[in-house]
């Protein structure tokens, strides 16, 4: 199924957690000073492993950079 | 000099700077030690999950014991924008403390005041310390305050135009009305554009384009250190009525020709 995160569409498998996408989109990374929105709704880090992605969904991940 | 208190938190400057637009991260640093600022501002964006060349962490920079840390919602137009970018920040950054800014359009970058009292409201409830970034309206600032802001911002002049205090009436109205902190943010150019401000009796002034902007930026940021406080005291210590002919500072009697 197809997903959208921050403005690109990527292929991942169906019945995909959010914790599981986030992990891989994040290659090693770690989660540290990030957020993120499903939908335009902000997902609490507690609750990305009982969310389960769904075709089309929107994924933004974020963090804080230098602004004004 | 007085301290500048926000929703109970004590500052050690009144001064809030910036992070965006230095020519480099090590100027920034720099600068932001040089202001005394102990209160900065960032801003929440996408992260590049393609190459390392996005923008990097702020957290990566700063010591978040000897800064406190003020997320924006710079860049959004419309108040569920904003709502959705302080729960973001909220959630990427352990704070409650958001500065928030809609914006009505691009090119004056003036703030859209119905979406900024909805977002403002909105944020209230949901338990955020709310410091929006408003116009120089009295009334505005009023409502602001009066919904449960913890400071009003009103701009000085246009983001980044460097064009100082252009309604200082207006910004010394705010700070008769308002109880609680008034912060300049946006238009101050130069130190003298802070000091008038300061000298006005508004609480803190925050900036960014000023100091990262200038040709020498860790000067500048001295120079803003010492205007505001300058400013400040100047406002503490209560300055002599303005009169419009002279009245002799050495003593008239006693001259030899009475």
């Amino acid at each position: 199924m197809n997903i959208t995160i921050n403005g690109e569409v990527v292929a991942v498998n169906e019945q995909l957690k959010l914790n599981e996408f986030v992990e891989l989109r994040l290659n090693g990374k770690e989660p540290r000073g990030i957020a993120v929105a499903l939908n335009e709704m902000i997902i609490p880090k507690s609750k990305w492993n009982e969310t389960v992605l769904r075709e089309n969904d929107n994924v933004e991940i974020v963090h804080a950079v230098q602004g004004g | 000099m007085s301290n500048l208190i926000i929703a109970g938190k004590e500052f050690n400057s009144r001064l809030i700077v910036g992070t965006s637009r230095y020519p480099d991260p090590h100027t920034m640093m720099q600068a932001l030690e040089a202001s005394g600022t102990d209160f900065i501002t960032v801003s929440i964006r996408r992260l590049n999950l393609k190459s390392a060349d996005g923008q990097e962490s702020i957290l990566n920079m700063i010591d978040r014991n000897k800064y406190s840390i003020l997320p924006n919602t710079a860049g959004c137009f419309t108040a569920k924008e904003a709502v959705l970018t302080a729960q973001l920040a909220r959630e990427a950054l352990e704070t409650n403390w958001v500065k928030l800014e809609v914006i009505g359009d691009d090119e004056t970058l003036f703030p859209d005041v119905t979406e900024l009292l909805k977002a403002a409201e909105q944020l209230l409830a949901d338990g955020f310390i709310v410091l929006p970034y408003c116009n120089d309206d009295p009334i505005t600032c009023r409502k602001l305050a009066d919904m449960g802001c913890a400071a009003v911002m009103p701009l000085g002049a246009p983001i980044g135009s460097g064009m100082g205090i252009r309604n200082p009436y207006n910004i010394q109205i705010i700070r008769d009305l308002i109880d609680i902190p008034v912060i300049v943010d946006a238009g101050v150019g130069t130190a003298s554009d802070a000091a008038l401000a300061m000298e006005l009796g508004v609480d803190g002034i925050l900036m960014n384009t000023a100091i990262a902007g200038a040709e020498h930026p860790v000067k500048m940021a001295t120079a803003m250190k010492l205007a505001i406080e300058a400013g400040r005291l100047a406002f503490e210590a209560g300055r002599i009525p303005k009169r419009l002919y002279a009245k002799a500072s050495s003593p008239v009697e006693g001259l030899i020709n009475s």
